[in-house]
């Protein structure tokens, strides 16, 4: 099928994940139930077998290698993705949560976040969202869609389950803690 | 447990001029609660306080003494436990709205318990298929420059600083009085550097020989908390707690 072949060569073209809306929007000529159905049979033809594969993520499509190959296809690469524990813990913190200002963030975490926030918004994992409607109105931080493109997600409702319940609130949520 | 006296003499103010290493902001009052209580096997539901508090100060305490500064936070932190097992000893004030004993631990357990679900969490992301890591798309994915420090993998800095009071104490000598000059613990690092790099990797306790001085001693620990704080080197632990010194991977960021 064309329309196949031409989401195909979108998909690979584009500069990030395609959501199928775009698609549609792209492809005028042709009627949504066809883009639709092409993109379900490019699906299909990537099944299995291929060294990449078509994932659905951040919302849109976007072809990725095969995680298997990741030993291979690294040497190719010049740089591979480095998370800190901090890293992680942090935009765990928020993801769950959010959006949370550096203040909330730090009482989670126990230590200071100044720096790693930093960090983490340069490399557009996070983003500040607005401010809290507080004296003083600090910033909210909040994930962004590069976050999801990292970590595999189609939005934040695919984040995976924590263990006793959805959310990260304890029991204790409400009593007072000191403040640094 | 060797009192600590007999490991090593408290600081004193004489000791102007002598290197410290400040522990960093990626090693908070909680990950030192969290690592006393899995190391003491404590409930965190019901947290021994008595205990949790007597071993963190203990601490604080061996921290001080071998040269590692903390953050504010950790004495914070001290107080906050003291205050809350101070309150644990006398009658709980009964809620008058609902008649129930407010417990004074909830104060850490709370925070102790959001932080593992935190901890859970991010060993979850971390497991998940990550771009640029296990799949990779075609031209350079956006993620800016890694602007993070050297990390721990699994090995905090509290599983090391245990390694190294159990290796003080194998050394029964005078009382070790802690006094080293930055450039001591620089040159450590850099032969360290070479030594692993030769070694392709070696047990955290063959960085100690045991004709070393105390002093000595001192210096290549200080020396190997501040390569662990660069990220030149990594550190694995098996499930017998003997730790592994190694090179870090050639060509990572």
């Amino acid at each position: 099928m064309e329309l196949k072949r031409i989401i195909e060569g979108l998909i690979f073209a584009a500069e990030s994940p395609l959501a199928e809306e775009k698609l549609v929007q792209l492809l005028p000529e042709h009627a949504p139930e066809d883009v639709s159905a092409a993109l379900r049979a490019l699906e299909g033809d990537f099944g299995t077998g291929r060294g990449i594969v078509l994932r659905r993520v951040a919302g849109g499509w976007q072809l990725r290698t095969a995680p298997e190959l990741a030993p291979q296809v690294a040497r190719v690469r010049n740089q591979t993705l480095k998370l800190s524990r901090a890293a992680l813990e942090t935009l765990a913190s928020v993801a769950y949560r959010q959006p949370l200002t550096r203040a909330q963030i730090e009482d989670i975490r126990g230590v200071d976040c100044g720096n790693l926030l930093r960090a983490l918004v340069k490399r557009k994992l996070l983003k500040i969202a607005g401010r809290k409607e507080v004296p003083g109105r600090p910033p909210l931080y909040a994930t962004t869609k590069t976050f999801l493109e990292v970590f595999d997600l189609d939005d934040l409702g695919h984040l995976p389950s924590l263990a006793e319940g959805e959310s990260l609130a304890s029991p204790f949520t409400g009593t007072a803690r000191p403040r640094a | 447990m060797t009192p600590l006296s007999d490991i090593v003499e408290p600081t004193t103010t004489a000791q102007a001029g002598g290197w410290r290493v400040h522990l960093d902001d990626y090693e908070g009052p909680l990950d030192l609660l969290l690592h006393l209580v899995r190391r003491g096997q404590m409930d965190v539901m019901n947290v021994p306080i008595a205990r949790l508090t007597a071993d963190y100060l203990a601490y604080l305490d061996f921290m001080e003494r071998v040269s590692i500064d903390t953050a504010g936070t950790f004495a914070l932190m001290a107080a906050t436990l003291v205050h809350i097992k101070s309150r644990a000893l006398l009658p709980a004030p009964v809620d008058a709205a609902e008649g129930d004993e407010e417990d004074p631990r909830g104060e850490i357990m709370g925070p102790l318990l959001d932080y593992v679900k935190v901890k859970d969490a991010a060993e979850m992301l971390r497991q998940r298929e990550l771009l640029d890591r296990d799949v990779f798309i075609r031209g350079q994915a956006e993620l800016g420059e890694e602007a993070e420090e050297g990390e721990l993998s699994t090995v905090s800095v509290f599983d090391l600083l245990d390694a190294f009071r159990t290796l003080l104490e194998t050394r029964r000598e005078e009382p070790l009085l802690v006094e080293v000059e930055q450039e001591t613990v620089q040159e450590r690092v850099g032969r360290l550097s070479l030594v692993l790099s030769r070694s392709g990797g070696m047990p955290f306790r063959s960085l100690f020989p045991g004709g070393a001085t105390r002093r000595e001693v001192i210096i290549t620990f200080l020396a190997l908390l501040e390569m662990v704080k660069g990220g030149m080197v990594r550190l694995i632990q098996d499930e017998g707690g003997e730790i592994t010194v190694l090179p870090p991977l050639a060509g990572v960021a």
